[in-house]
């Protein structure tokens, strides 16, 4: 067993021993929990960077073993640890009991078990496994889950039964069409596309605002769809599928504009913004496949930010409404200024970190889909407007008047400066992810390629 | 970096320095912003004046060495921001001096460098004041981008910061509701200008293979405004209209000419700089830079001719009867703008380059000078006990019929109508058609959940 291969299996348990080990602990003694939580959520960060720095050279063609890393989780699983990291390190005291440490930490794992198992089998496994958190939560705080419960289940059941059909289907047969369009639905409904948009509003509107950041942010659609979707779908099914993603890119960005609570309004907005990063993958060219990392990356690190700063003023004033002007601009000037970072972050705004892959995309898209390029754009103007309203509304008007402090508090700040630092990082040298992004992508290619030629037969089998 | 093509290394250092210093100024302020740090007003006015006016000087010296020896252009390349080489993508900082562009940064870096002198004692004290002059440096290392961009894309990125800014000092007062309305407004205007844009960048990019702006204007080893664009009349119209929207947003043509006395909302510096004067002309500078492409397709600079005049005749028509000076001020700025646009489309190019950079000075006097103007005005009509003469307005109550002038004043009193049209047929379907899908999506959740609301 290879040094790359230890380390990956470390990322994957050590938050998963965290994780049993706080299940109990959790009840009783909750600062205790907090402090051990973030113990072990620093640990697999670090160990998640080791396991990528490790494997960073290895990933491309076909994994070797039932563990191994693509050039996907090379990013995205260090990525995923530290979202789970900062989360709920920027929690306020007063908020620890609504943030359930364990789940958090299992969470983590299944993510980092999505980015490292190759099986598509146990792929299906954790998919399955990712949805319990959310819903015991729900149940928790005697909330409904049926939403989000059956709109998971169905997807589940819809790419599992796909999945199984397609195995057994020679490739080009009516049938195995049909199989991809039932898969491509089952993806398009985990994905949170129009018009199975709604759990994801439900979610965020019912969990608690970090675990629904938690579960929503990492964007496992995007995976779904690159491990589960791509090998099977043929070019023009990818296109019925960019058009959906389309639409759904411009229709999450108009519902962002008019939403009037502002958890339902980062959820539109991170779903409008999650159909761009998968846009990119459908495109099928390699410009296409390094926008789609590139953005699944600036969605991850700007939209953490960006939900970050709405809890952050959430547990100071109580669940915000977006039909008034809060005025809260005086009494916190560090959200203030981190919320419109991170959001400016989100829409590609120049020098930072979403802007080369919005360049990236338009230009892709601009060579196979002009239609869709142009519809991007205006979404893509549509989510500044956005943004820039949720700006105003929260931080204009007649000052917030308030017996105590509201400004940031230490952890908070280091929280939301750290993912500033790399949205302005990898916005000024984009370079510094576009290549590796490039690399990875042409490496996914590749691997796809192989797995939908008919000599190699059907993909992870 | 490479400066062979400037008259000596010195030239080209210094204009370097003259895209370095809004930039570190950029730099500083935001990082300051970043890690909580309130820089003091002292520190601030130095900053930004010793940044202005090295700038300043560094571009001053560059026009002079030009002037001196006789030399018409040069390009600095300062690298490549992101470079994919086999997917043929690169985002080139690349950079122009040329007449064009050195004329509009000289006159940013004045104008810029006047209103930071201004702003230091007029918003003294002031609670946003280091807000401000954030915005200030977002603004004016935008503007040196714009003017100074060899390719379409740095253009973009400098029109983005001048947008950002523009908005968020129109909503600098953010206290009352009215500046944020409409400093929302004005970003609502400048987002859908950027998104035809860029998608005017992009179309220009595919068809072209390329975004540099010598190349695509056939500017490359000539001088402006020669040139000849190598695209076809058909590629010419389709990016040319889409530039044409971009430019209408950004200077305010019909049918987006509400945002600009909107504008005057801000603090007044920032009203004379970034609206009356430089941001406002950021549409016709657009159309200066890519001129060449106008004479590819006859029906083009038509289109800019017809949308200038009109925008000249409504704002003329506006100015006349306004009741508060920045109003006024605006809605001539917009007919100088329209007339701009007219000159671009006629062909007289270099005609409308000195009527821009005139008008930037003239409109920026105007604008600061305005609040001392009605305190003059107060202290010698207290003086003569009584109203100064009012201009006559008998000649057009003789030569235009009444029901005529009528209708001229209510079109002139609803600035045309155009902000009303564009909510009535634009924004409320936008807006009604998103809260009824909004609404359905809650009656689903509601009902697959078993909450069933009572309807209202």
């Amino acid at each position: 067993m290879s040094i790359a291969v230890i380390f990956l299996i470390l990322a994957f348990l050590i938050p998963l021993a965290g994780s049993l080990l706080l299940v109990r602990m959790a009840a009783v003694e909750r600062s205790r929990a907090r402090s051990m939580h973030l113990g072990f959520a620093a640990l697999a960060v670090i160990i998640s960077i080791l396991a990528s720095v490790v494997s960073a050279g290895n990933f491309g063609a076909e994994p070797p073993g039932p563990v191994g890393l693509d050039g996907t989780g090379v990013v995205m699983m260090p990525l995923v640890a530290l979202v789970s990291l900062l989360v709920p390190l920027s929690t306020q005291q007063t908020k620890f009991r609504r943030v359930p440490m364990a789940s958090t930490l299992f969470s983590q794992s299944l993510a980092t078990g999505m980015f490292i198992f190759t099986d598509d089998r146990v792929l299906l496994v954790l998919l399955a496994l990712m949805v319990v958190p959310p819903v015991l939560e729900l149940r928790s705080r005697k909330k409904s889950s049926r939403v989000f419960v059956l709109h998971m289940g169905l997807s589940l059941i819809l790419m599992a039964g796909a999945w199984f059909y397609l195995s057994v289907t020679e490739r080009g047969t009516a049938g195995y069409r049909t199989g991809v369009f039932i898969m491509s639905i089952g993806v398009l409904i985990r994905c949170g596309c129009l018009p199975f948009q709604g759990w994801v509003t439900d979610l965020i509107d019912k969990s608690s605002f970090g675990s629904g950041i938690l579960y929503l942010v990492p964007v496992t659609g995007a995976y779904t769809l690159i491990r589960l979707l791509m090998p099977v779908a043929s070019e023009g099914a990818l296109h019925l599928v960019g058009y959906v993603l389309m639409a759904n890119a411009f229709f999450c960005a108009g519902m962002a504009i008019v939403r009037q609570d502002a958890r339902k309004y980062y959820s539109s907005l991170l779903n409008s913004l999650s159909s761009h990063a998968l846009l990119g993958f459908v495109a099928y060219t390699s410009l296409g496949m390094t926008a789609g990392l590139c953005m699944w990356i600036a969605v991850t690190v700007s939209m953490t930010g960006f939900g970050m700063t709405i809890r952050g003023l959430e547990s100071r004033v109580g669940r915000l409404s977006l039909d008034r002007y809060h005025g809260l601009y005086e009494q916190t000037p560090h959200l203030a200024m981190f919320f419109l970072i991170t959001g400016l972050a989100s829409v590609g705004f120049p020098g930072t970190v979403g802007f080369a892959g919005i360049e990236l995309l338009l230009e892709s898209l601009a060579t196979s889909y002009p239609w869709i390029g142009t519809i991007i754009a205006v979404s893509t103007a549509l989510n500044g407007i956005a943004v820039l309203r949720g700006y105003f509304r929260l931080f204009s008007g007649p000052q917030h008047m308030a017996g105590l402090s509201l400004q940031a508090r230490l952890n908070e700040r280091i929280a939301l400066l750290a993912l500033s630092l790399l949205i302005l990082v990898f916005g000024f040298l984009p370079d510094l992810i576009v290549h590796s992004r490039l690399h990875a992508g042409e490496e996914l290619m590749q691997l796809i390629h192989q797995q939908t030629t008919p000599e190699s037969g059907h993909h992870s089998h | 970096m490479n400066l062979a093509s400037f008259p000596d290394a010195f030239t080209g250092l210094m204009a370097c320095l003259s895209l370095l210093s809004p930039a570190i100024l950029l730099a500083v302020t935001g990082l300051a912003s970043l890690s909580g740090l309130r820089l003091h007003e002292t520190l601030t006015n130095r900053l930004t004046a010793w940044s202005t006016a090295i700038g300043l000087a560094a571009i001053v010296y560059v026009t002079g060495s030009f002037i001196l020896q006789g030399h018409q252009t040069a390009t600095l390349e300062l690298g490549n921001w992101i470079t994919l080489r086999e997917q043929h993508f690169h985002f080139r900082f690349k950079f122009i001096f040329d007449a064009l562009s050195l004329a509009f940064a000289v006159a940013s870096y004045i104008l810029c460098g006047l209103v930071s002198v201004f702003s230091s004692r007029y918003l003294h004290r002031d609670r946003g004041y280091g807000r401000f002059f954030m915005c200030y440096a977002i603004f004016t290392f935008g503007m040196i981008l714009s003017a100074l961009a060899a390719t379409i894309e740095v253009l973009f990125v400098g029109w983005e910061l001048v947008g950002l800014s523009s908005a968020m000092l129109v909503a600098f007062f953010h206290e009352r509701p009215s500046p944020v309305k409409n400093g929302l407004r004005i970003w609502c205007i400048y987002r859908i200008s950027d998104a035809a844009f860029l998608v005017g960048a992009l179309y220009l990019h595919h068809l072209t293979g390329e975004g540099d702006l010598q190349n695509i204007t056939g500017i490359h080893g000539g001088n402006w405004p020669d040139g000849v664009a190598s695209i076809t009349p058909g590629q010419a119209l389709l990016v040319g209209i889409l530039f044409l929207v971009a430019a209408a947003g950004k200077s305010g043509l019909i049918p987006f000419s509400g945002w600009l006395p909107r504008a005057m909302e801000g603090p007044t510096p920032s009203s004379a700089i970034f609206y009356g004067a430089l941001s406002v002309h950021l549409g016709a500078y657009l159309f200066l830079r890519i001129c060449p492409i106008l004479a590819v397709n006859s029906v083009l600079p038509w289109l800019l001719v017809v949308a200038g005049l009109a925008t000249a005749f409504m704002a003329a028509l506006s100015s006349r009867v306004q009741t508060d000076i920045k109003s006024a001020l605006a809605f001539s700025s917009l007919t100088q703008v329209g007339i701009i646009f007219t000159e671009i489309g006629l062909g007289l190019r270099w005609i409308a380059l000195v009527h821009l950079i005139g008008h930037t000075f003239l409109r920026t006097l105007q604008l600061l000078r305005a609040p001392n103007l009605l305190h003059d005005y107060r202290t010698i009509e207290n003086a003569i006990g009584g109203r100064l003469d009012q201009a006559d307005g008998s000649w057009n109550q003789r030569l235009i019929p009444d029901g005529v002038r009528k209708a001229l004043y209510r079109l002139a009193i609803e600035r045309s109508f155009l902000d009303q049209a564009l909510d009535q047929f634009i924004v409320r379907p936008f807006v009604g058609f998103f809260r009824f899908c909004e609404r359905i999506e809650n009656s689903m959740a509601d009902w697959i959940n078993g909450n069933h609301r009572p309807r209202t």
